[in-house]
């Protein structure tokens, strides 16, 4: 015989009984987490909205951004949009989404060698791989800068040694975007690879291994049945990816350094205009239209991903 | 008795007393908090009681770790003349300073004092950065300190800081990689026109690299201009200043430059580095010579290129004046005690201090006093020590009219970034010289109307 089964409401008093401080204890719980992303996020995004329509006496004897914003309209978004500077950055932005076919490609790539192809030499290569990641941004840029050098770099040796000539990576338009990705692909890579090799162990066998009985080849087994699979992974990678990329900023702060201002993309263009020129509400209106193109962006995103 | 669909639980937890205090509501409501929290003033609060310790806060610039003890001392000996007073040190590193200035003042959170190089001092000093000290000082500067040098902290007529140390440009060789190029000290150019006629010929036997500047990571191609006493900007009829960039001879000279970097005689740096690079190329011997004061850093980093290299008084263009790199001490606006940042300013800058700094770290004093110490006198042409050599030329450099490149307008800093940005592009991307200076005569007419106007100029 099974035991009485209490009716929801009988559960709902029970568990009202429990509770010791009242009906606002669940908030209590997640004040904390609130107050974090209240004041961290929430807070720091309406000052930012606010800024953007102010100018700032940064040096007043009563210092404080908001305390000495002065509301200036829309005039900081005019010269933001009036400015080439801007709008080459945008584009340099734009371009800089290249990285993130390179980086699923190599990462699905490194997935399917640690996962399938060179058996015992799994986990060591999965830790070499993912090395990139856990080096300090600033240590891999400043290597690759080494490397980079238009004079005297490796890759530029090699390049005269084969008949080439030296090719502008820290100092030429577009190179320095190249320049910059190769450092991005080479630090991000082993972060996205370890999320599809956790994907790729989670695909069922029996998919695999039913279309091998029906003759399916090995391309033919990744095409039908492998990449179906990753498909949510994919679009998660996408969308992180390009986000990262369009946010890129050490790679170009530190790898390409002192490279034309209109090579730079949006990021560093904000840091220039905020701690460079001390101009906090124009650096702010840069960093709301970023932040609309980057809402723009994933909206799209998410309803490809979604129609798909 | 209730409905089964009321039973439902999210039914039922939308029927409960929280739905006064609803979730929204809380948001909001926090929300605002949050929100006017920082819109109180970030300053530090009324101004003290007199009688209350003073607590000020120093900012320096590089000068950690190799100056800490010196700074100790001296700080040490501050607070004993002040009782009452103490002293926080803080060192910035060297390229962040301009980056930490304008953080803290967005913060309500500058130092008491600044030490400042002396581009970024004119510029904080033309945006309203520093306090103006006349009245403040506990002596009289003009009998302190080398007029060169003091009058760089004038601006607008009111004195905003004060000089601390000093070097002037000097010519720095090797000697061994100079030899393969069949130049020795004495056949190197004295002047920047036979320096770029060698530049080619050296590069050319050699392969190698007679020079490196900074002309599209700094300000060098500018430097060239003043020495040869070439006006960038002339007095606008009008009033104010207006641009000059289109002297036939200064559109002649930066063609030249240009044209011998695009031949590949300079290192492809000179379009993108900044001093730091320039000092690297030096020390992994891919250039012959710099001119600059960087002794120290290869003597530390590089002895084996140290043990080759010599010293020359500074390449210059037809005035013969070199330039003097200064570091300044300023009172910022937002410090609650102005008397007693102005008296640790004072002290810092004092001629007993700074004759020791100076010896120390191989510049020069600013202060009149300083500069009679024997560590100044130009030692025998045999002395062995490159650095001690370095340093009396640049002190003799500094007794013959050195003087800082800087000319006088508030919009300076802005008009070289504007300057820098341009001809970097036209070194990498090959557009024409005197379109390029045309498009930057033109940024600084709009600037320097700007500045006459009393308006932004960004």
């Amino acid at each position: 015989m099974t035991p009485p089964v209490p009716s929801t409401r009988a559960a709902l008093t029970r568990a009202r009984s429990l509770r010791p401080h009242g009906t606002l204890t669940p908030y209590a719980f997640l004040a904390p987490a609130f107050a974090v992303l209240a004041l961290f996020v929430l807070l720091a995004f309406a000052q930012v909205i606010y800024l953007s329509f102010t100018r700032v006496d940064l040096f007043a004897p009563q210092g404080g951004l908001l305390a000495n914003a002065r509301w200036v309209g829309a005039e900081n978004y005019a010269r933001a949009l009036q400015s080439s500077r801007f709008w080459w950055c945008l584009l340099n932005s734009f371009l800089y989404l290249l990285v993130t076919p390179a980086i699923m490609v190599v990462s699905l790539a490194a997935a399917l060698t640690v996962t399938s192809g060179l058996r015992g030499l799994g986990p060591g290569l999965r830790v070499l791989l993912f090395l990139p990641v856990v080096t300090p941004t600033i240590v891999a840029s400043i290597a690759w800068r080494v490397l980079f050098n238009e004079d005297a770099g490796l890759l530029n040796r090699a390049l005269a040694a084969l008949g080439g000539g030296p090719v502008p990576w820290l100092s030429g338009y577009p190179w320095v975007l190249v320049t910059a990705m190769v450092v991005t692909l080479w630090k991000g890579f082993g972060y996205y690879m370890m999320i599809f090799v956790a994907a790729l162990l989670a695909v069922p066998r029996e998919l695999e291994e039913a279309a091998t009985i029906d003759g399916a080849g090995r391309a033919g087994v990744f095409r039908h049945v492998t990449l179906p699979s990753l498909r949510p992974v994919l679009t998660l990678v996408t969308i992180i990816s390009s986000i990262s990329a369009l946010k890129v900023f050490d790679e170009l702060y530190v790898t390409v350094r002192g490279a034309a201002a209109s090579s730079k993309t949006v990021v560093p263009l904000i840091f220039d205009v905020a701690f460079e020129e001390g101009s906090f509400g124009a650096a702010c209106a840069i960093g709301v239209c970023l932040f609309l193109i980057l809402l723009a962006f994933s909206v799209v995103n998410l309803r490809l991903a979604g129609e798909r | 008795m209730p409905r089964e669909a009321d039973q439902h639980p999210a039914r039922l937890a939308r029927t409960l007393p929280c739905r006064i205090a609803s979730a929204p509501t809380l948001f909001a409501a926090a929300l605002l908090l949050m929100l006017a929290l920082p819109a109180l003033p970030a300053g530090r609060g009324d101004a003290p009681a007199s009688g209350d310790p003073v607590r000020l806060e120093l900012w320096t610039w590089a000068l950690s770790p190799w100056f800490d003890d010196y700074i100790r001392d001296c700080l040490a000996d501050f607070e004993a003349q002040h009782p009452g007073v103490s002293v926080r040190w803080i060192d910035v590193p060297g390229d962040a300073i301009v980056r930490k200035y304008f953080a803290a003042a967005a913060a309500g959170a500058l130092p008491d004092v600044v030490n400042l190089p002396d581009k970024v001092f004119v510029r904080f000093a033309s945006l309203g950065g520093l306090r103006a000290v006349d009245g403040l000082l506990p002596g009289d500067a003009d009998a302190v300190f080398v007029p060169g040098a003091l009058s760089q902290c004038r601006v607008g007529g009111r004195l905003v800081g004060l000089p601390w140390y000093l070097s002037t440009e000097i010519c720095v060789m090797n000697r061994a990689l100079l030899a393969e190029g069949g130049l020795d000290a004495d056949a190197l150019g004295h002047d920047w026109a036979t320096i770029l006629a060698q530049a080619r010929q050296f590069h050319a036997r050699t392969g190698r690299f007679l020079i490196i500047l900074r002309l599209g990571g700094g300000p060098d191609l500018l430097g060239i201009l003043f020495s040869d006493g070439r006006d960038v900007i002339a007095p606008h009829e009008q009033g104010g200043w207006r641009s000059n960039l289109l002297d036939p001879s200064i559109v002649a000279t930066v063609r030249d430059w240009v044209d011998l970097f695009r031949s590949g005689a300079l290192p492809r740096e000179c379009a993108t580095g900044e001093y730091a690079e320039m000092v690297q190329a030096y020390k992994d011997r891919r250039v012959a010579v710099i001119n600059a004061n960087a002794l120290r850093a290869v003597r530390n980093d590089a002895p084996d290129v140290y043990a080759v290299t010599d010293v020359r008084p500074a390449i210059t263009g037809a005035s013969g004046l070199a330039n003097i790199a200064a570091v300044q001490l300023a009172v910022t606006p937002q410090t609650r005690h102005p008397r007693e940042a102005a008296a640790l300013a004072w002290h810092l800058a004092s001629p007993r201090w700074q004759t020791r700094l100076a010896v120390r770290a191989s510049r020069l004093p600013s202060t009149l006093e300083s500069l009679d110490d024997p560590a100044f006198a130009m030692p025998p042409d045999d002395a062995p020590d490159a650095l001690q050599r370095g340093t009396a030329i640049s002190a003799r450099q500094l007794r013959g009219g050195a003087k800082a490149f800087l000319p006088p307008t508030g919009a300076w800093p802005d008009l070289e970034r504007a300057f820098i940005e341009r001809i970097k592009r036209a070194l990498l991307e090959g557009r024409d010289v005197e379109a390029t200076l045309r498009d930057i005569d033109r940024e600084w007419n709009r600037m320097l109307r700007a500045e006459a106007a009393g308006m932004p100029w960004k």
